[in-house]
């Protein structure tokens, strides 16, 4: 990201009370200013009048798990290094809103607040702070879905950045490629140098801020010295990183022994996730009450440390400190450049000062990659065209119809405002208004009406399933990734499904169903609790009695009137006739059920390319912001739920990911 | 000791509410509710308390009006001398530690009227300060403090309400917050799951910007192993956190103390640390015997 | 022994046939399957016929040519309970490849069924004296009864049955 620093680009000199003239001049323009002023020991972002807000003469120091400040010594405004603070929280607010519902009369609009603070001018970017504000570009404006406040809010800043001549004990930019040179992203860039200012224009915006300012052209001298000081400044990182398959050696070292240890001093407080100028997951909540009788929500920082962010339907699946502490690192490190194209780390040292205990983001990565036990190859970056419309936005809806399928499963069958278009495996986010949203996945369609098989096992799926004809809901859909079924035309098919993963199927198999010349033979294996379970038993019925297809029902626990196999679906994938290593397997259950199909098909010699899984997580926003659907390094919103299994099969068989 | 929901990181409550489309029922058959006529009934109890978290649902104000709309108030000596304590109760919110012998048979018949039992504070969810007694003996505090301690009828320990009765939720916090006790009343009357999060007060206090006094200061602060929940009110004025709301979820105490150690605390000091008003919590009160 | 007995005389052949389409006796040569064929019959049931019962001596293993059979274990105070059904050819009894075994479960056809039954005594006493072929149907019985485990141990999970009390 840094640029070459040989770069001929025009530098001017500009004295203190120039850059007094340049804040004065972007305050006129409509900006409010923001940048670092000491406050309780410490550098903090806020709002700023003019230079004199500015820490002159102020430097930290900076150690694992300490910051003090104190007297530089000298009059210089810029000499602090990252704080407590980063730019996001001006950018990506702790806390937000994110839908407003309105109601008029008998119908629902859900909006999204407009942005209506005036725009900003970050005053005194670092240049790793910098290259944070462009990782989370990539976040939440570069991606399939726009973060529509986000975007509105970028957009308008304004980034005065500066260079980095004094990197502190904690800093490792050089390592990240960011600093201590500002890279692209500034409008202006300053480097504070022998009580001077050395000025850089990075944009046209910025140009115009500069245009009236009293600037003169740097002398080779002084161009001379500035690129002496950013050298000596790149010496002087108090640590380093290497970077390089580092993805790879994170996830082939899953069960390392380090995670165990780093989790007996790791107290999970998420101080490394909050003060983290990329850390982006989030969660939203209902923020209605009784008393102002509203049913808005909002979005609020949450960290992958808290156990809530790893809940699933009623569960959770990183219990422990060490799966905790591996997610954010291995996320960090590990993920992010399979999801992201870039590393979430800039090097900008927080995490490692503002840790209660001082755990070290460097030493732990560096033990890992010493002794390393392994080394997988991570996916690349997949590009997704650009959706439009906003995605956290629900549309109304309004239930036609209502089936109760089993005693605690219900199919909604909603009619969505508007054409819908779907595939087979997507899923939809139904909203309660007042209640929340869940990710139900979309079983199938009668007319124009959207079928959801939904289970009632939390607030949400129950307020759901008891929703009767003619009750209107909220709907933000259809997300994420579909069963291959053209990839697997004139193949033999086997369908694997567990409880409610059938519903997930349904819409695949119906398609199957009703085409025998593109699916010559499709065979179904289908396992529930119990009899009573067994969802669509007339529509498993009907498919029994076509000529292309085979249907197996087994149930856990049989009832006095069942005659049908008791059992678990492994045993009538096994039964009969072998597991055929040439066919196609779709496979959708609960977690531990798909693992033990894996390995069935496994023993039997099918190649992973010839799986593909749905998987459930808890799914919040649909569109890759929230981070909560995280396996390994797929969002499951977007990259999933339905996968290849070859793609995943490292991180899947990983409990805690 | 039996575990408490929130101590072991589950806040599923266990009201099962049917509800329909911003229905307001609390777990409470419609059909029922509709015979009876009436709202969710609720009962506000004290067992050994200083009545402040009571004070922090009189001090809702605004929201109090619509509370009172929305549920109809059968049992609240604090703020009503009409009393039904016979219920039943929808809602029953506890207050207060059982601490004395009456309280063992008071707080069965409340869990037997109540649908819901909710535990709120400090007190009822750990203890409370007067849980101190616990770490020593009953009879030589109550031989110094009171003149005829004859008169005195205790219990040798003060417990928290879940481990005598199951406790649907629990609200932390000497006193609670506001905010939460508003939450959990809305989403058990919208049947949605209330937003309290069992995380660590970091968390929070780094969402409102402070700066953290171990990390700038050196200053003790139990925020990390502490459920966030208070909006950070200690170091929002430069302290530590005492801990009120009880240990987080998974509190890592060892590694804490260690830290406390570091920083310049003396074993005594760590182990007052966690003694403190949720110290028989049973993470703190873990924590705090490992510094006898 | 009361099914419909195929009677041995010609029946050998498809005794053999079907030994030679089975996963039990699967990597057997010839003359070892001729052995077997020599101690095993075919017999058909119909639907709800108890095979063997919880308790009594396991004597005759068989293998489920066709249909399904359940096993049904009687739990006090709760009555029968079907824990698996053994379907097209699996082994169904296991234990009685062992000595002195006792059925540890019932077994009743869930619907009409078939089965290649195995003089028990007899196939030991074969097993006994030719460890070859002792081995192989050990090695395979085990693996049936390693997979069985597998699904039992995946069904004790309850793994649909969360959030349910």
């Amino acid at each position: 990201m840094t640029a070459p620093e040989s770069s001929a680009a025009p530098l001017y000199r500009l004295e203190e009370a120039g850059l007094a003239l340049l804040l004065e001049g972007l305050r006129r323009d409509g900006y409010r200013l923001v940048g670092p002023v000491v406050r309780d020991g410490a550098i903090r972002l806020q709002r700023i009048e003019g230079i004199s807000d500015l820490p002159r003469g102020f430097v930290d120091e900076q150690a694992p798990g300490t910051y003090r400040l104190r007297s530089s010594g000298n009059g210089r405004l810029f000499a602090c290094r990252p704080g407590p603070q980063s730019w996001k929280r001006h950018l990506f607010p702790p806390r937000e809103p994110v839908v407003q519902l309105k109601r008029h009369g008998d119908s629902l609009e859900w909006r999204r607040p407009v942005v209506e603070d005036p725009p900003m001018a970050f005053i005194g970017v670092l240049p790793c702070d910098l290259a944070a504000i462009r990782i989370q570009d990539r976040v939440w404006m570069e991606g399939p879905f726009q973060e529509t406040r986000y975007v509105a809010r970028r957009r308008n800043t304004f980034i005065v950045a500066v260079n980095c001549l004094e990197p502190g004990q904690l800093c490792f930019c050089a390592s990240m490629g960011t600093g201590p040179k500002a890279g692209q992203g500034f409008d202006v860039c300053l480097t504070e140098l022998d009580g001077a200012f050395f000025l850089e224009v990075g944009s046209e915006r910025g140009e115009a801020a500069v245009a009236s300012l009293p600037l003169r052209e740097a002398s080779e001298e002084e161009r001379r010295r500035l690129q002496e000081s950013l050298k000596q400044a790149r010496l002087r990182m108090g640590r380093t990183l290497e970077t390089r398959g580092l993805g790879g050696t994170l996830f082939g070292n899953i069960e390392h022994p380090r995670w165990e240890e780093v989790a007996k001093r790791c107290l999970t407080c998420g101080n490394c996730t909050h003060v983290c100028p990329t850390c982006f997951c989030l969660n939203v909540r209902e923020t209605g009450t009784l008393a102002d009788g509203r049913q808005d929500r909002e979005r609020f920082w949450d960290s992958c440390f808290s156990l809530d962010h790893s809940m699933i339907h009623g569960g959770y699946f990183r219990h422990t400190p060490k799966q905790r502490y591996r997610q954010w690192l291995t996320h960090k490190l590990g993920a992010w450049p399979s999801q992201f194209g870039t590393v979430g780390c800039t090097g900008c040292g927080r995490c490692i000062a503002w840790c209660p205990v001082g755990i070290d983001i460097t030493e732990e990565a560096t033990a890992i990659r010493k002794t390393s036990r392994g080394h997988v190859r991570m996916p690349q970056p997949r590009s997704a065209p650009v959706r439009a419309g906003d995605p956290l936005v629900p549309t109304p809806a309004q239930v036609k119809g209502v089936r109760q399928e089993t005693p605690d499963t219900t199919t909604l069958w909603v009619e969505p405002t508007g054409p819908f278009h779907w595939k087979p495996g997507q899923f939809n986010m139904l909203s309660i208004p007042g209640v929340g949203d869940v990710p139900i996945s979309i079983s199938g369609q009668e007319g124009s009406g959207i079928l959801h098989t939904i289970r009632a096992v939390g607030k949400v799926t129950r307020a759901l399933t008891s929703l009767q004809p003619g009750a209107l809901l909220g709907i933000r859909g259809p997300f994420g990734t579909s069963w291959p079924l053209r990839a697997v035309r004139g193949r033999i098919v086997t369908v694997v499904a567990g409880g409610i993963g059938l519903a997930p199927l349904r819409g695949a198999i119906r398609v199957m169903a009703a085409h025998p010349r593109h699916y010559p033979w499709v065979r179904l294996i289908y396992g529930a609790r119990t009899p009573a379970d067994l969802l669509y038993p007339e529509e498993l019925e009907l498919w029994r009695q076509l000529l292309h297809m085979e249907v197996e029902v087994t149930v856990d626990r049989a009832t006095p009137d069942w005659t049908g196999n008791v059992g678990v679906v492994t045993k009538l994938l096994r039964a009969g006739r072998k597991v055929r290593p040439d066919g196609v397997y779709l496979v959708c259950g609960p977690e531990i059920m798909m693992m033990v199909v894996l390995e069935e098909l496994r023993a039997a010699g099918v190649p992973e390319e010839h799986i593909y899984l749905s998987l459930e997580r808890n799914m919040k926003c649909g569109a890759g912001f929230c981070g909560r659907c995280q396996k390994g390094p797929f969002f499951l919103c977007k990259d999933g739920p339905v996968f290849r299994y070859d793609r995943i099969s490292f991180v899947f068989r990983h409990a805690g990911l | 000791m039996t575990a408490s929901p929130l101590y072991s990181g589950t806040q599923v409550s266990r009201v099962e509410t049917p509800a329909a489309q911003g229905a307001t029922e609390l777990g409470v058959d419609p059909t029922e509710k509709d015979a009876r006529g009436g709202r969710p009934r609720l009962g506000v109890f004290k067992f050994a308390s200083c009545s402040g978290c009571q004070g922090v649902l009189l001090s809702c104000e605004d929201e109090l009006l619509a509370l009172a709309d929305a549920l109809e108030i059968l049992y609240f000596p604090e703020a009503s001398s009409h009393l039904q304590e016979e219920g039943p109760f929808d809602l029953a919110l506890v207050e207060g530690s059982i601490s004395a012998p009456e309280h063992l048979e008071q707080i069965q018949k409340i869990r037997a009227r109540s649908k819901t039992l909710v535990t709120i504070g400090a007190c009822a969810t750990s203890g409370g300060i007067q849980a101190l007694r616990n770490f020593g003996n009953l009879d030589d505090f109550v031989h110094r403090v009171y003149p005829r301690p004859e008169f005195i009828a205790a219990l040798a320990t003060s417990t928290a309400v879940a481990e005598h009765v199951k406790v649907d939720y629990e609200l932390r916090g000497c006193p609670i917050s506001k905010r939460q006790l508003l939450e959990l009343i809305t989403a058990i009357l919208l049947g949605r799951r209330p937003e309290i999060r069992n995380e660590s007060l970091c968390l929070g206090c780094k969402r409102y910007g402070y700066v953290c006094v171990t990390v700038a200061h050196g200053l003790p602060c139990l925020g990390p192993v502490t459920m966030n929940g208070c909006g950070a009110l200690c170091p929002s004025v430069g302290r530590g956190c005492y801990g009120c709301f009880g240990p987080k979820e998974g509190a890592n105490t060892e590694a804490m103390a260690q830290r406390m150690l570091q920083l310049g605390m003396s074993k005594d000091d760590v182990r007052n640390a966690f003694r403190f008003i949720t110290g028989y919590a049973q993470a703190f009160r873990e924590e705090s015997a490992r510094h006898e | 022994m009361t099914g419909n007995e195929t009677p041995l005389a010609g029946g050998n052949a498809r005794v053999l046939e079907e030994l030679r389409r089975i996963p039990l006796t699967q990597d057997l040569g010839k003359s070892r399957l001729q052995r077997m064929a020599e101690v095993a019959r075919i017999e058909d049931y119909d639907a709800g016929k108890v095979l063997f019962r919880q308790g009594e001596p396991a004597d005759h293993p068989r293998v489920v040519l066709s249909g399904l059979v359940s096993l049904v274990v009687n739990v006090p105070h709760k009555g029968e309970i079907v824990v698996a059904t053994v379907s097209e050819g699996e082994l169904l009894g296991w234990s009685a490849l062992l000595p002195n075994h006792r059925w540890s479960s019932s077994a009743r056809t869930a619907r009409a069924t078939r089965c290649l039954v195995f003089d028990g005594p007899a196939l030991r006493e074969l097993m006994e004296l030719d460890h070859e072929l002792g081995y192989q149907i050990l090695r395979v019985a085990f693996e049936i009864a390693a997979s069985r485990l597998g699904d039992q141990f995946l069904q004790a999970l309850d793994m649909f049955g969360y959030d349910r009390s």
